[in-house]
């Protein structure tokens, strides 16, 4: 396949779920997919340059307040008619009153977990699949 | 490209995508709903999900390029195993 990378050589570890032991010699020409490294390398950019990432912003939260624009047409509104004093009034009151709303960011490492979650899930679900249709050996 | 290939590509990308095309569909489909009811400012975190940004983490530059390309190939590949698929002759 095109994204697949050659590992030979000695290593050790658990290589799909099962333990390979120490020293003995890696299957040479056996084919892995590429893509978990590549994601972890992209992964990694943002936490290296953390500026880039967060450009100063608490995560799950809008930059700024949206501007709903009744100030402006408050001020038009006691310009252009003082007997609408009322109205005004009631304007600049809705302005006041509604409460600044909390911004309902995501509880911090939720994101990454859910990340992780897909980085992984891929192998769990391949050593799943080999478990449950174990190839016959020749 | 051969049926085994195409089935080879197929299976190997399925495990690949599953998740992140569950994430992309649930969190739109909820920030639709939320959308709807008029509380769209409460649940801008689904939005940054779906794009990609996943906490301190930001995948937006790459993660939807990603997903289309995943299930673009997915679409395709199914589509050409299904075309490929024997006729099944009524048993006897």
């Amino acid at each position: 396949m095109l994204l697949e990378m050659d590992l030979g050589g000695m290593v050790s570890g658990t290589f799909m779920g099962q333990e390979w032991p120490v020293g003995q010699k890696f299957p040479v020409g056996q084919k892995f997919p590429m893509w978990p490294l590549a994601m972890v390398a992209i992964s990694a950019m943002p936490l290296a340059t953390p500026v880039f990432a967060h450009s100063g912003e608490l995560h799950g939260q809008p930059s700024a307040p949206a501007d709903n624009g009744l100030e402006d047409s408050a001020l038009e509104l006691d310009g252009e008619n003082l007997n609408s004093e009322a109205q005004t009034l009631g304007a600049s009151e809705s302005v006041a009153s509604p409460p600044v709303v909390a911004g309902n960011g995501l509880t911090f490492g939720f994101s990454e977990v859910l990340l992780g979650l897909i980085i992984v899930l891929p192998w769990l679900l391949m050593v799943l699949r080999k478990q449950l249709h174990p190839q016959p050996r020749p | 490209m051969n049926a085994y290939k195409i089935r080879q590509l197929h299976r190997l990308l399925v495990p690949f995508m599953v998740l992140p095309l569950l994430l992309t569909l649930t969190t739109g489909t909820a920030f639709q709903f939320a959308v709807v009811a008029d509380r769209a400012q409460d649940f801008y975190w689904l939005l940054e999900l779906h794009r990609g940004k996943f906490g301190s983490v930001n995948l937006e530059f790459i993660y939807p390029i990603c997903n289309a390309l995943g299930l673009l190939t997915l679409l395709i590949t199914g589509l050409l195993m299904w075309l490929r698929l024997p006729k099944r002759r009524p048993q006897p």
